[in-house]
């Protein structure tokens, strides 16, 4: 594979607000790598630190420790109007006093670029957003949809290194969130500039993003594509936080080795499921794993499935049809599960409340989890 | 988070706020507010008749204030008058603010405001001018030469000021509450008293005690009505001024000085505590 | 059913929700009248009497003769040479319907000069703080005009602060004339109206949006830039009601320039006084007191056009 040079490079940043006994761990020891060309999301709860992370790098925060390159070089302590990185705020932070062409233009007068280039430059922009009757318009006289895409011109018309998104689609209602997602994509593919978008919807992260940062109280959890995050969560929060999943515990495994990275698990009538696991995974307490709902079927014979249990209740969803089951407990604790099978299977219209059913899925979509780090 | 207000640059964020030079400006400026003050405060104690040399310690300027006949009668004029402008002005302001507050628009609207800010909008020279015109000829054709024209002019010259705070207040509330009221059978009395009221009462309070000084403070259009003979303290100390002075005036200026900081204080110690 | 539809369309409201609304106007006319009628009696109404009166013609010992006159309106502009009756223009008056003017914009400059950064200053501090800096605005506020300016007298007398200041360092020998100056003046109503720039000033920047000026430094602009493009186009609207809160009573001064400007450098309120004192000429004063009144409204009426311009859409 290519490698792809870095467009920035966040080195042990750390954020800590307040002094003494109130002081609060906003970013703690972050590092991450994202690329050039990239469309990159910092994805986390409210308040996890990805606000404050965007901030940092826009220059609006200094890291209390650690540092940021761009390009190489180190931006830690510029002020924001002197990086090559513009932002997108979450209200969009349009200036009120000035038309939308004079907004979009705002940034190239600040650079001092010539007049003939501004106006080709804006030009080029509106035309990019479709806004092009609109550039004499007042801020005020524009939808919300609009005043989006006018930020994002703004924003991109100084051409940046990198650009960042402030949760820029929150206020949004629903479809025109879904078309503008599909809009940030195109531009980003168009302009080549690496877009750093932070949102707490994983659906959307998951849509979007070419990789993923999941972030939670402060912490850099996991990085990856959209389909490691959501097939390989590494860490309970992320598999839980993206997608839904099922956690169970297995009290029975082993592994040939200690030092092997394959554990085997075991489940109801002998049956062993040999699974990757780290290296130094532990034995003494019970495994957690990880599985998400449409890698599970149900079969009516309980007897000779990996786990079984009784259905409890069973939704209908139209492409397909959630069951919530009660598994057998040795422990006497209840363990649920849920089950999501497609309907046009046609397996799932078998099943009813109170049925007795047996779980059945393969190893290769089981994640183990491990959450001694 | 902590701001530090002259460093341009901390190290914990981009100060966004900071814009070169305004915080010296600022502080020199509100330096500059009451540098002023403290030579008057300070040789209001002088023990000499002159206002500029120190002659030592003395508290003789406030006892000869205290035991001036002539700054008693006009101080008690001035403090009849003000409490009877600032009653007066804010209850006609009140009656006028839930009149013109929260309702759709009217005819007239424009007028109104224009007659009730009136006294705001029009130097008080030019409105001092016409009253004394106006009361010379009611003078003439009654005879009256009482107080009541002074009461008048000042209420009327209070009204705006009590009619802003109380519409503010007014304004911030929720229309909803008194409809709640309505709902359970409130006459329109009634919900005036027990909840109208008792929610615009700070507003109220804060137009009354701005009325108040306003009234305590006028000094020309006092000039301009008021009976030859019958000063406020504003018209006396005027008439002082323009003469000989003594750190007298001094002494009177410092009380009157410490009563507006004390006002003042009031005033925000019962706004903080809504 | 049509007929049901066609009804709802020509009575949309009810009868008694008219009745009712019809019910509200009248009492609200009612509440606000004690308060008009006391207006209008002691404040807007004599304003037409004084009209009237700046037609009459003057009576030797003050006060009016009842028969018409335009002499007073022709005394505000012009006058008769005393030798030849050439008619001249009034230079005395015109000196200080120009006066007035320029003191009174300087006052209103120095204002926003030093009452800009003050009120930026305390919008920008954390919230907590904010109270203890507009208690320290709002104290001169409250305090008298004449204990304000007679604090100014002393310290520009030839004894007070500023001489004896310059006086230590050596900057001068003598002491410097400073009072009975326009300058004087000037610096008197500046002072006393300062505060009156502030409060509306900072109202307006208190609601001003932070992250606007966010936006403006991550797009590369300096800070005075930021304050240039943003702040001030943004602030306006306070700037401007400041302003006028400044500039009206600057140029109806009559204690400050009384006090500080000696006889030398009367403003248009004492010479609006002077006919009714020693000047004798009622019609006179009453006619200079309609001009300043006009130039008042002038200068509202550049307020109101500047507001409504610079914001077409917004609501107040």
């Amino acid at each position: 594979m290519k490698q792809d040079s870095i467009a920035i490079k966040v080195e042990g940043v750390s954020k800590v607000y307040g002094k003494g006994e109130s002081a609060f761990l906003a970013l703690n020891n972050a590092t991450l790598n994202i690329l050039d060309n990239e469309f990159f999301t910092l994805l986390g709860p409210s308040g996890c630190g990805k606000t404050t992370l965007l901030r940092i790098i826009a220059g609006f925060e200094n890291p209390t420790q650690g540092s940021i390159l761009l390009h190489g070089e180190d931006i830690s302590h510029l002020p924001p109007n002197l990086r090559s990185v513009n932002t997108v705020f979450q209200s969009y932070a349009l200036f009120p006093h000035m038309t939308v062409a004079e907004n979009i233009s705002f940034g190239l007068e600040m650079l001092n670029k010539p007049k003939q280039e501004i106006k080709k430059t804006v030009s080029k922009m509106l035309s990019l957003v479709h806004m092009e009757e609109l550039k004499d318009r007042h801020i005020d006289e524009l939808s919300g949809g609009q005043q989006q895409r006018v930020a994002l011109a703004r924003a991109l018309a100084p051409e940046p290194k990198v650009l960042l998104l402030d949760e820029s689609l929150a206020a949004l209602d629903y479809k025109l969130r879904k078309e503008m997602q599909i809009e940030l994509k195109r531009l980003q593919h168009a302009t080549g500039i690496t877009f750093i978008f932070v949102t707490h919807d994983q659906e959307e992260a998951l849509t979007m993003s070419d990789r993923i940062a999941v972030i939670n109280e402060g912490k850099l959890l996991q990085v990856g594509t959209p389909h490691e995050i959501y097939n390989k969560p590494q860490d309970h929060f992320v598999a839980s936080f993206v997608g839904d999943t099922n956690f169970l515990e297995i009290s029975s495994a082993s592994k040939s080795n200690n030092n092997d990275e394959v554990i085997f698990l075991n489940f109801n009538h002998d049956q062993i499921l040999k699974v990757p696991c780290k290296k130094d995974m532990a034995l003494n307490k019970s495994i957690s794993i990880a599985i998400r709902p449409e890698k599970v079927s149900l079969i009516k014979d309980a007897d000779s499935a990996l786990l079984a249990g009784e259905i409890v209740d069973v939704s209908f969803f139209g492409t397909d049809t959630h069951y919530s089951i009660e598994l057998d407990s040795s422990s006497g604790k209840a363990q649920s599960f849920h089950v999501r099978m497609q309907n046009a299977s046609n397996q799932s219209k078998q099943y009813v409340a109170g049925e007795r059913v047996g779980v059945i899925f393969n190893a290769e979509d089981i994640q183990v989890i491990d959450d001694s780090r | 988070m902590h701001i530090n207000f002259l460093k341009k640059r901390n190290r914990d964020r981009f100060n966004v706020e900071y814009v070169p030079s305004f915080p010296v400006l600022a502080l020199i400026c509100i330096l500059c507010l009451y540098a002023p003050m403290v030579p008057l405060l300070f040789y209001s104690f002088n023990d000499s008749t002159l206002l500029t040399v120190w002659h030592g310690f003395s508290w003789q300027w406030y006892e000869a204030a205290w035991n001036n006949e002539r700054v008693q009668e006009v101080t008690l004029r001035s403090l009849g008058l003000a409490l009877q402008a600032s009653v007066y002005s804010t209850i006609l302001a009140t009656m006028a603010a839930l009149a013109t507050t929260r309702v759709p628009k009217y005819r007239g609207q424009g007028l109104i405001y224009a007659v009730i800010n009136q006294p705001i909008m029009v130097p008080e020279i030019v409105t001092a001018v016409a009253l004394l015109i106006f009361f010379a000829s009611i003078k003439a054709a009654t005879g009256y030469q009482g107080t009541a024209y002074l009461v008048l002019a000042h209420t009327a010259f209070c009204i705006p000021f009590s009619y802003l705070p109380i519409r503010a207040r007014l304004e911030n509330m929720n229309l909803s509450l008194e409809n709640a009221a309505a709902d359970l059978y409130a006459s329109p009395w009634r919900t005036f008293k027990r909840v109208t009221f008792p929610l615009l009462f700070p507003g109220i309070l804060a137009g009354a005690m701005l009325a108040f000084v306003i009234s305590l403070d006028d000094v020309v259009i006092t000039e301009f009505v008021k009976t030859p003979g019958k000063d406020t303290l504003p018209t006396y100390m005027l008439g002082e001024l323009r003469r000989e002075v003594t750190p007298e005036i001094n002494a009177i200026s410092s009380v009157l000085f410490v009563v507006s900081i004390l006002l003042v204080g009031m005033t925000f110690l019962i706004s903080s505590k809504k | 059913m049509d007929q049901n539809i066609q009804s709802v369309v020509e009575f949309p409201e009810s009868k008694l929700e008219r009745l009712k609304a019809k019910q509200r106007t009248i009492r609200n006319y009612f509440l606000s009248a004690p308060a008009l009628i006391v207006l209008t009696i002691a404040a807007s109404g004599p304003l037409f009497i004084m009209l009237f009166y700046s037609f009459l013609t003057a009576d030797e010992w003050g006060g009016v003769v009842w028969q018409g006159s335009l002499q007073g309106w022709f005394e505000v502009f012009m006058r008769h040479d005393i030798f030849d009756g050439t008619l001249l223009p009034a230079d005395a008056h015109l000196s200080i319907f120009w006066r007035s003017i320029k003191l009174s914009l300087v006052t209103t400059l120095l204002c926003i000069v030093f009452g800009f950064p003050t009120a930026y200053f305390i919008a920008t501090r954390p919230r907590s703080q904010r109270s203890f800096w507009l208690f320290l605005v709002t104290v001169p506020f409250w305090t008298n005009l004449l204990i304000r300016t007679f604090a100014i007298m002393q310290i520009l007398s030839h004894s007070g602060f500023v001489n004896k200041f310059l006086q230590s360092l050596g900057l001068i020998e003598e002491p410097l004339r400073l009072l009975y100056t326009e300058t004087a003046v000037t610096i008197g109503m500046a002072y006393v109206y300062l505060p009156l720039m502030v409060l509306p000033l900072y109202a307006t920047i208190e609601r001003l949006d932070f992250s606007l000026l966010e936006a403006a430094y991550d797009l590369y602009a300096s800070r005075l830039q930021v304050l240039r493009r943003v702040i001030i186009p943004l602030v306006k609207p306070g700037l401007v009601a400041g302003s006028i809160l400044v500039f009206i009573p600057s140029i109806g001064a009559y204690v400050t320039p009384r006090l500080l400007g000696g006889g030398k450098s009367l403003m248009l309120g004492n010479l609006i006084e002077l006919q009714f004192g020693q000047g004798r000429n009622w019609p006179l004063g009453a006619a200079l007191s309609i001009t300043l009144l006009v130039i008042v409204m002038v200068a509202m009426l550049f307020y109101v056009r500047s507001t409504s311009r610079s914001g077409v859409s917004h609501a107040h």
